[in-house]
């Protein structure tokens, strides 16, 4: 028998490593016997197998649970020693650590509040009924346009037996807002049609107060209302069997489900399921498990239309929790989230934390530069490298964690506004939910333990000789020191710059001449109860009496969803690219749109006909006409089209939000207006604003007593299409200014350490005669270099993402790269200023003073 | 327990386990068997001392187990309460 027996080692020594101590030898022995019995037996390699797994199987808490735990009291000692020492740091030098608490605590804080923003974000229509499953059906037309809703044609072959791939749908339309009525009570609601019998409520989970989930949209003529709606439409509750006017409708309430939560797409606050003529339907299906998408997209585009449909010339399944963050669509329900706001939060809290560890670990050589004594003698006394790094950590990873409670007031602080900022009602999960705890002592942890590195890495392992002797500034990490400090100033100028560009394009935006008056139009919408042109007409009698109304007329303000009706222009094919709506003949006069050319802007109003058909000149250049007018286009080509020609063009103005090409568009200007239209556009007097919006709510409310009335000012309406670039101007302010004043908080103790350090040789420099400038110049010297990279760094990063940003709007603002070296300049001046004053002291005080330091 | 009355002054790890395996006709693993000893240790059942070291386990002692007195009287009363049992089970043919 040999005298080694064959079995793994390593196996022996980690069961002597984790067996209790009276028992491991047995156990080894017992298994080595059973060894040598099964080597009589087995091949050695079944044996080495057998006894691993043997051994393995001896890896169990109820053994290893029987270990003794004792710590030997030294170590207890120890520790208790290390945490004394670092509260008795904390109180000494509280300047340095203050800074430390305040970019730690600032830098979690920013992390955590990104954090709930983010889990906010990402929870979109995740909680429906096996989520990951259903399929929105969208559909895009004439390579432009996807919409996020597909003809009704379609919807209803997809109930057929031809997909048995789907195993259920829903399908609902979106209407115009229209009052609902309850006795005397009226409300104007969003509200949705699915058909009688919609499995709306089998796919979506929404919560239900009244009424039965299964068979509230059961029968036609019911209505489902949201807690709140119901609250100010119906009173009490309960509210199942009260009978509403909706529109044309009488309805009979169904059901009462819990408002609508934050996080999904949809958003209305009625629902009604009534046999009526759906037009396009918003279509949802969910699929069996291994249904394949690509095919069910293909099938869905090959299906047969009726004659004058517009065919779609793609199908898309969008998965139902990837809508938030999907390319936006045309008319899409609720404004999606964009993920590269989300990607740019998520970025810049870690930025902060960036600047704040490096803040650490730069003071942190200051902090331990008075203590190289201590480490001196801990060293000597005979403590490891390990113990040492224990203690740096620890101190860390303390001041971290007493951070915790400053971050969860500022969060609570905070929240109100960083809610009104992302518009999402964030709750302060940090107290509730475990996750987000454990998520938030996580970051914590992670960040102390980075921002301790730094002095261990420098510290643990320098001679203690060296220690007692000398000064660390020159032998402790300089250059990683450097580093640190062009980190920071490479952030600053990035963010700085990158705030500057933004608000710049912001800035642009709102001075862009947009072909169209912005200034003082004001919009009144929800006019579906105009009815009929006539009293269009007398409010705008009794409304141009004022002297405060300068202008009236009706139409589709930029900014605002036009619906584009299908077209044939003459020798072309069908097309539904181009706006459109219908106006009198005062709009382009009351907007500022300029006519080009044509009978329309020639001849006086009473020699027009009743209607006329004007053109942008963005669409004469499409259609490649030289002389449009006069030309023949046939609108709703098919069965019930028209035929109008081309009296007039008017000059391209900006329909669309400046992230988009002009576009094609067309007006029909009428003499007399057949209906109202959706909003009614009033030129105002801005010199007295007050009066004139009284103005207009006299001539509304005289006409329609009935109504409410809403006014907005066109120009907010136009602005509130770039409220993700103006939210990123703001926040990129805001944090350009945080991170300055962090990196000039560690600035400040930075140089106020090297100020101290070099006392001595400035002391020396000054009694052979240097001047106070030459001095200065000395402790700037060595930030000037930094800066210098700094600014080219950050400047070539920043001008690629901010060119990445711009290259989202067709029509956007210059980079000016003087910008750059003035950011870099900038940040020169205010290191300058902070390591001068920091410095002053040093370099004034008699010299005397200075050479008898230490 | 039964195995380590029967083994008497022999009863260690290696021991109970082929007595098992030979008796009893099942496999038990090695570690099982240890932390039932053990735990039979806590309960007083069964007591342990450190027996002579061999050349063929490494220069390694044994654990040797032995039942005591506690031990030896739930091992009686468990197979008399046993008995009392079967003797009222009807007749399986």
């Amino acid at each position: 028998m040999p005298a080694s027996p064959g079995p793994s080692h390593w196996l022996i020594k980690l069961l002597e490593r984790v067996c209790p101590e009276h028992l491991y030898e047995s156990i080894i022995g017992d298994l080595l016997e059973q060894y040598e019995l099964n080597r009589q037996r087995k091949s050695k390699f079944r044996s080495d197998l057998h006894f691993i797994y043997n051994g393995l199987r001896f890896m169990r808490f109820s053994l290893l649970g029987r270990k003794k735990r004792y710590s030997s009291p030294n170590t207890i000692a120890m520790l208790s020693n290390y945490f004394v020492v670092a509260f008795r740091n904390l109180k000494k030098q509280k300047r340095y650590q203050l800074i430390n608490f305040t970019g730690l605590s600032l830098g979690l804080s920013c992390c955590a509040l990104v954090l709930l923003y983010a889990s906010h974000e990402l929870s979109y229509d995740n909680f429906h009924f096996n989520s990951k499953n259903p399929y929105r059906v969208t559909g895009e037309i004439n390579h432009r346009a996807w919409f996020p809703s597909v003809l009704n044609d379609y919807a209803i072959q997809l109930e057929t037996d031809q997909f048995p791939e789907i195993e259920k749908m829903v399908k609902f339309r979106r209407t115009p807002q229209h009052f609902a009525s309850y006795g005397d009570k009226r409300f104007g609601t969003r509200t949705m049609v699915t058909n009688p019998g919609s499995r709306f409520f089998d796919i979506f989970n929404f919560n239900t107060l009244e009424g039965n989930q299964a068979t509230m949209l059961e029968e036609p003529n019911s209505v489902v209302l949201t807690e709140s709606t119901a609250e100010r439409l119906l009173g009490e509750a309960p509210h199942v069997g009260k009978i509403i006017q909706w529109d044309t409708l009488t309805l009979k309430v169904s059901g009462i489900m819990k408002d609508l939560p934050s996080n999904t797409h949809l958003t209305f606050n009625m629902m009604i399921a009534a046999d009526v003529t759906f037009y396009g339907v918003f279509t949802y299906v969910v699929l069996q498990d291994n249904a394949d998408i690509a095919a069910l997209e293909e099938k869905i585009v090959n299906l047969d239309l009726p004659e004058n449909r517009f065919p779609y010339h793609q199908i898309g399944l969008q998965p139902l929790e990837g809508i938030h963050f999907a390319k936006p669509l045309t008319f899409e329900l609720k404004p999606p989230g964009d993920k590269r706001y989300l990607f740019l939060f998520t970025g810049i809290a870690i930025i902060i934390l960036i600047i704040s560890c490096t803040n650490y670990m730069n003071l942190s050589a200051a902090i331990y530069g008075a203590r190289t004594k201590e480490m001196a003698i801990r060293k000597v006394l005979g403590s490891s490298k390990k113990a040492l790094a224990g203690q740096f950590l620890l101190e860390s990873v303390l001041m971290a964690f007493l951070t915790l409670p400053v971050v969860l007031l500022i969060i609570e602080a905070l929240l109100p506004a960083f809610r009104n900022f992302t518009e999402v009602p964030l709750e302060n999960l940090f107290l509730s939910s475990t996750q987000h705890i454990g998520l938030l002592l996580l970051i914590a942890l992670l960040s102390s333990l980075v921002a301790g590195l730094h002095p261990v890495l420098t510290m643990s392992h320098i001679s203690s000789l060296k220690l007692f002797k000398e000064n660390l500034a020159d032998s402790g990490g300089l250059r990683s020191r450097k580093v640190l400090l062009t980190l920071q100033f490479t952030i600053v100028i990035f963010l700085g710059t990158g705030a500057y560009f933004i608000n710049q394009q912001l800035q642009f935006i709102k001075n862009k001449d947009l072909g169209i008056d912005r200034e003082g139009i004001v919009k009144v919408s929800n006019i579906y109860d105009l009815g009929d042109a006539d009293k269009y007409n007398a409010i705008k009698t009794l409304g141009l009496s004022s002297p405060h109304i300068l202008g009236f007329t009706t139409g589709t303000p930029p900014g605002t969803e036009t619906f584009g009706l299908a077209y044939q222009a003459e020798g072309h094919e069908v097309r539904n690219d181009a706006l459109s709506f219908a106006t009198d003949f005062d709009y382009f006069e009351v907007m500022g749109v300029q006519g080009a050319y044509g009978d329309f802007f020639e001849k006086t109003p009473d020699q027009l006909p009743d209607i006329s058909l004007l053109v942008s000149e963005k669409f004469v250049e499409v259609m490649g006409w030289d002389d449009p007018i006069g030309k023949k286009i046939t609108f709703n080509p098919g069965t019930n089209g028209r035929d109008n020609f081309i009296s007039g063009v008017f000059e391209d103005y900006h329909a669309l939000s400046l992230h988009e090409e002009i576009v094609p568009q067309f007006i029909f200007a009428r003499k007399s207006l057949r209906r109202g239209y959706e909003n009614i556009l009033v030129k105002i007097n801005m010199q007295n604003v007050t009066a004139a919006f009284e103005a207009i709510e006299d001539a509304w409310y005289t006409v329609m007593p009935e109504s409410p009335i809403r006014l907005e000012f066109m120009d907010d309406d136009i602005q509130a299409a770039y409220v993700q670039e103006q939210k990123a101007g703001t926040l990129s302010m805001v944090l350009s200014v945080l991170a300055v004043t962090l990196a000039i908080m560690g600035l400040v103790g930075l140089s106020a350490y090297m100020a101290q350090l070099r006392t001595r040789e400035v002391g020396i420099r000054k009694v052979l005669g240097a001047p106070l400038r030459q001095i200065l110049f000395l402790m700037n010297r060595e930030f000037l270099l930094l800066i210098g990279i700094a600014t080219i760094v950050a400047g070539s990063l920043s001008y690629y993402c901010i060119s990445l940003w711009l290259d989202t709007f067709v029509y956007r603002t210059s980079i000016n790269v003087v910008i750059f070296g003035l950011a870099g300049v900038l940040v020169l001046l205010i290191t300058f200023v902070t390591v001068s004053i920091q410095s002053a002291k040093t370099a004034l005080q008699n010299p005397v003073l200075a050479l008898r330091h230490e | 327990m039964v195995t380590c009355a029967l083994l008497q002054a022999d009863a260690y790890g290696i021991n109970i386990v082929e007595e098992i395996k030979l008796r009893m006709d099942r496999d038990v693993n090695l570690s099982a068997v240890h932390i039932t000893l053990y735990r039979l240790e806590d309960k007083g059942y069964v007591k342990s001392r450190v027996g002579g070291a061999t050349a063929q386990r490494g220069g390694r002692r044994k654990r040797i187990f032995q039942l005591t007195q506690a031990g030896i009287s739930l091992l009686k009363d468990t197979q008399q309460k046993r008995q009392a049992l079967w003797n009222l089970v009807p007749e399986l043919n």
